[in-house]
């Protein structure tokens, strides 16, 4: 079994390819879709209009579904050495200036129109457009367990990202603040932050490493 | 996985090699393969060629301050990993300046018993070296600087370890053959 002195040599050793090869290869790595219910993102306001007594309002959790996820890019990476939590857990860190996921979103929010308090009609907006989510000067660390060989248990991303969102359509500056707002949220960037932790753990780029990371422990 | 061959045996950084590869995954590429010299990844693969009877290449290039030594290859394959390791070794022309170790005798060791002897040019360079993990706490430096003897510690490791220098201006000196300790 390797000792966690063993693994934090073998990690220096890899340094210069973690530094190196491993963000090129993470970059355009795809996340899954992601469906969100998002609550009352306002979009129905938008179908009111000016001096009308009936008004339109939500009838429903608006639903924010996330296409097309991609680590877009991962720079300044710089591993740093790794630490035993205890003698078969070890972190393996990872610094970097920027870690951009991008894709598109699309929303739907379920609309009622109420006149003197009565619903008398009903419809949904829909909206789409691109979204960037950006992770800067923060840090990662690959939790492994060490036992005949390392594996990778879990991945830990720090820092809470910044959310650009760029409509194509349903594109109302209320709007916009509203889906903007909703990303920023706790429970969502926590969600996102999920998603990214667990394509971290299970990516090819990852499997490599750590495969790289038991042959030099083995060699 | 088995490294049949490798062209050039030699040269300076820049030189693109080719080796020849047999039982290769089928989804080998650049994105799943690591090519290790003398015991430290090299950053970029630039080709890797799989034919349908599992025979391929994969080209590299030797980076800056790469070490003379085995070729080691890692493809990290939907059907798990699959390695392979060089039988001889490609020797890095360094400048003329450089320390380098080009041999290694024996290359089998009983910890805490035997002596090594490295030879190679410039070694007076190295202050420090290590088998695997564990420092060595006493080397001998032979005048003219092309040989360094010294005895395989105690605590060191059982089984394949690579020794290597450390000089304070080049850095990492890697001895190109590993040291099998029983």
């Amino acid at each position: 079994m390797p000792t966690p002195e063993d693994v934090i040599a073998a990690w220096a050793d890899i340094t210069p390819w973690v530094q190196s090869t491993l963000p090129g290869l993470a970059q355009q790595q795809s996340l899954p879709n992601e469906s969100q219910d998002a609550g009352d993102i306002g979009a129905c306001n938008g179908l009111n209009m000016p001096g009308s007594t009936a008004i339109w309002g939500s009838d429903g959790d608006a639903t924010i579904t996330l296409t097309s996820l991609k680590i877009a890019s991962m720079a300044g990476v710089q591993s740093q050495t790794a630490t035993s939590v205890d003698g078969t857990t070890m972190h393996l860190p990872l610094s970097f200036s920027q870690l951009e996921i991008a894709g598109n979103y699309g929303y739907a929010q379920p609309c009622a129109l109420y006149d003197m308090g009565k619903k008398t009609s009903t419809t949904t907006t829909n909206g789409s457009g691109t979204l960037t989510q950006t992770f800067n000067n923060s840090s990662l660390y690959y939790v492994a367990t060490l036992a005949d060989t390392v594996t990778l248990n879990s991945v830990v991303v720090n820092g809470s990202p910044t959310v650009a969102v760029h409509p194509d359509t349903g594109g109302m500056p209320a709007w916009m603040a509203a889906i903007g707002n909703f990303f920023s949220s706790f429970h969502e960037a926590d969600a996102l932050r999920t998603n990214v932790q667990n394509i971290f753990l299970t990516a090819d780029f990852s499997q490599t490493m750590i495969g790289l990371l038991n042959n030099q422990i083995g060699s | 996985m088995n490294i049949t061959s490798f062209t050039p045996t030699s040269g300076p950084a820049d030189t693109v090699v080719t080796l020849s590869l047999t039982d290769m995954p089928p989804d080998a590429s650049t994105d799943n393969t690591v090519v290790i010299l003398s015991g430290s990844p090299m950053v970029t693969v630039e080709t890797v060629t799989v034919g349908a009877d599992g025979s391929g290449t994969i080209e590299v290039t030797i980076e800056m301050n790469a070490q003379s030594g085995d070729f080691g290859v890692l493809v990290s394959s939907q059907q798990g990993y699959a390695t392979a390791q060089s039988a001889s070794i490609f020797t890095v022309d360094l400048p003329a300046n450089q320390p380098q170790i080009t041999n290694m005798t024996p290359r089998t060791a009983v910890a805490g018993q035997t002596q090594i002897m490295l030879s190679g040019v410039n070694l007076d360079e190295i202050q420090y070296v290590r088998v695997g993990n564990t420092a060595v706490m006493t080397i001998q430096h032979a005048t003219p600087s092309t040989m360094i003897r010294f005895m395989v510690p105690s605590t060191a490791q059982s089984g394949q370890q690579r020794v290597y220098g450390q000089s304070q201006e080049y850095g990492r000196v890697n001895s190109p053959y590993m040291l099998t300790v029983q």
